[in-house]
């Protein structure tokens, strides 16, 4: 039988004995200090001067351009294309290394229209396009494919 | 007679007994003094500075506009000892965008301890030296680990440059054209026997 006094007793020689156990508390010494640095990163501009040329009766048109001038130079351009049309309308981007593109003879399906847009890459970085170039197939003389082309 | 002297006995005890109880004790303390030379107790101090500052400082040279991808850029961290104590040091590093396009995370980072800055600004790069592993941005660490076992030992006195060169990634995304970061890379010295 433990009475109140041996009660109060093995209290506090529990929470001596949990004090005693415990990591001592240090205070160490720090000190830092830092420099900094300033980065900011550069936009790429779009290609200029968009062109159409070589359109007309059996050929397809070809899509040129001009570099920006404005650093940094782009490694090379993302031409995309998106037709619209009955049948045969076809979509997709091709990246070219020149200033030019000639469309394929497969895209030449009649009654389509092709909206082609021209942008700088460099590496993963692509620019906005500056002006649209539109060429259509129609069905010209002696069932021969006819193109047009304007930009705009 | 005897109820007489009683009475007179009796008033002379009286009086003596005030005149006893009136008078203060008579102590006798013992003094001594000796006077102990005088002590100067100097306390030691840790102080670690970056390039000759205790603060922040823009590092000379690492200040780069238009950078596109596979840029590069470079400065010399000069982490000195000041203080009174050895002590033992890291570095992290830590990118704080401008703006919502996060080019701090499109940037890799290299560090050489002792090498040599080439150039100034935009394409300045480092070279020779010690290279030192495991600099990431994404990690923070700059330049040794934080556990006491990977810091660097820095004796009172001393200094140790580090040629930090950033390079801005080729698979960095589009998104981070036009964005603008600051990179603050923090040197923290600690006592020396620190866990």
């Amino acid at each position: 039988m433990i009475g109140k006094r041996g009660w109060i007793l093995a209290v506090a020689g529990v929470v001596l004995s949990v004090l005693v156990g415990m990591a001592p508390a240090y205070a160490w010494w720090k000190d830092s200090a830092a420099g900094t640095a300033s980065v900011t990163a550069a936009t790429l501009a779009p290609p200029t001067k968009l062109t159409c040329s070589g359109a007309g009766l059996g050929s397809m048109p070809t899509i040129g351009w001009t570099a920006p001038t404005a650093a940094p130079a782009p490694n090379g351009y993302t031409v995309s294309y998106a037709g619209s049309g009955i049948v045969g309308a076809q979509s997709g981007s091709v990246t070219v290394t020149g200033t030019s593109w000639q469309l394929p003879s497969s895209l030449a399906a009649v009654g389509v229209t092709y909206k082609i847009t021209v942008q700088s890459n460099l590496y993963n970085w692509r620019s906005p396009s500056l002006g649209t170039a539109t060429v259509t197939v129609a069905l010209g003389a002696l069932g021969v494919n006819v193109t047009s082309c304007s930009v705009a | 007679m005897l109820k007489r002297l009683s009475l007179r006995l009796r008033i002379v005890l009286g009086v003596a007994l005030v005149l006893a109880l009136g008078a203060g004790p008579a102590w006798a303390y013992w003094t001594a003094q000796q006077k102990a030379p005088a002590q100067t107790f100097n306390v030691g101090h840790l102080d670690l500075q970056v390039n000759g500052q205790n603060a922040s400082v823009a590092v000379t040279g690492m200040t780069a506009t238009n950078m596109v991808p596979g840029s590069t850029l470079a400065g010399v961290l000069t982490v000195t000892n000041v203080g009174s104590l050895p002590l033992s040091y890291y570095a992290t590093i830590a990118g704080s965008n401008a703006d919502s396009k996060g080019l701090a995370s499109s940037l890799t980072v290299t560090v050489s301890r002792g090498g040599t800055l080439n150039g100034s600004g935009l394409g300045s790069t480092c070279s020779g030296g010690t290279a030192l592993s495991g600099a990431s941005m994404s990690t923070g660490q700059l330049a040794y680990g934080s556990a006491a076992a990977s810091r660097e030992l820095l004796a009172v006195g001393a200094s140790e440059s580090l040629c930090v060169q950033l390079t801005l990634s080729t698979a960095s995304p589009s998104s981070v054209q036009g964005g603008a970061s600051t990179i603050t890379m923090t040197a923290t010295g600690e006592q020396v026997g620190q866990p």
